[in-house]
């Protein structure tokens, strides 16, 4: 790995990291403060508080992202576009079993996207062992 | 694609990592593009002909002329 990328890679885990942080301590701090606000403006912004640090995280990725060489923003690139896809079957399949009321399960919108990471990762494991 | 990299690094006593400091890409990508997994881009084709300082034609090799 050259310099530049090594040290990218840990700019981001650094990055990365500090955002993740903030974050658990923002959902704490949001829903510990939440308890007793009744609904509005106020509500509003503690329940949004936790998307702030996940703006940082994104942006830790994106960094890392433009400096990967090309062979893995590719590889990164088609397991985000095969995720998506999953992703979408996915959410289509549970969303018509759901409306046919074929079985029924609390949709939690809060889980898609941790699913869609995890899903990206796993697919870019099985890519780069292809590859 | 099939290439005369692991050939030429050799030729140049140079390890996979040495490569990729001077292409400016990972280790792991040297080693692709050596077992013909991966197929560069031009700036990079280019890039490794000139750390080569050799014609891009005489380190890439189409598979078709291969075949024959």
């Amino acid at each position: 790995m050259s310099q530049r990328i090594k040290s990218a890679n840990r700019r981001y885990r650094l990055e990365f990291g500090a955002a993740m942080t903030l974050y658990g301590v923002v959902v704490i701090g949001a829903t510990y403060l939440a308890r007793d606000v009744e609904p509005g403006a106020v509500l509003t912004l503690l329940a949004l508080a936790p998307v702030a640090p996940i703006i940082l995280a994104c942006i830790a990725f994106i960094r890392l992202f433009v400096s990967l060489d090309e062979r893995e923003r590719r590889l990164s690139a088609d397991a985000a576009a095969l995720s998506l896809l999953i992703g979408i079957f996915a959410a289509l399949t549970l969303g018509f079993l759901k409306s046919f009321e074929v079985f029924t399960f609390e949709w939690d919108m809060l889980w898609f996207g941790p699913f869609l990471i995890a899903l990206w990762g796993v697919v870019r494991c099985i890519l780069i062992a292809r590859r | 694609m099939e290439n005369h990299l692991k050939q030429l690094r050799a030729e140049h006593g140079w390890s996979q990592q040495d490569l990729a400091e001077q292409l400016d890409v990972s280790r792991q990508t040297v080693n692709s593009l050596e077992r013909g997994k991966y197929d560069p881009s031009l700036p990079l084709a280019f890039k490794i002909a000139r750390v080569f300082a050799r014609p891009i034609e005489k380190i890439f090799v189409e598979e078709t002329e291969t075949e024959k």
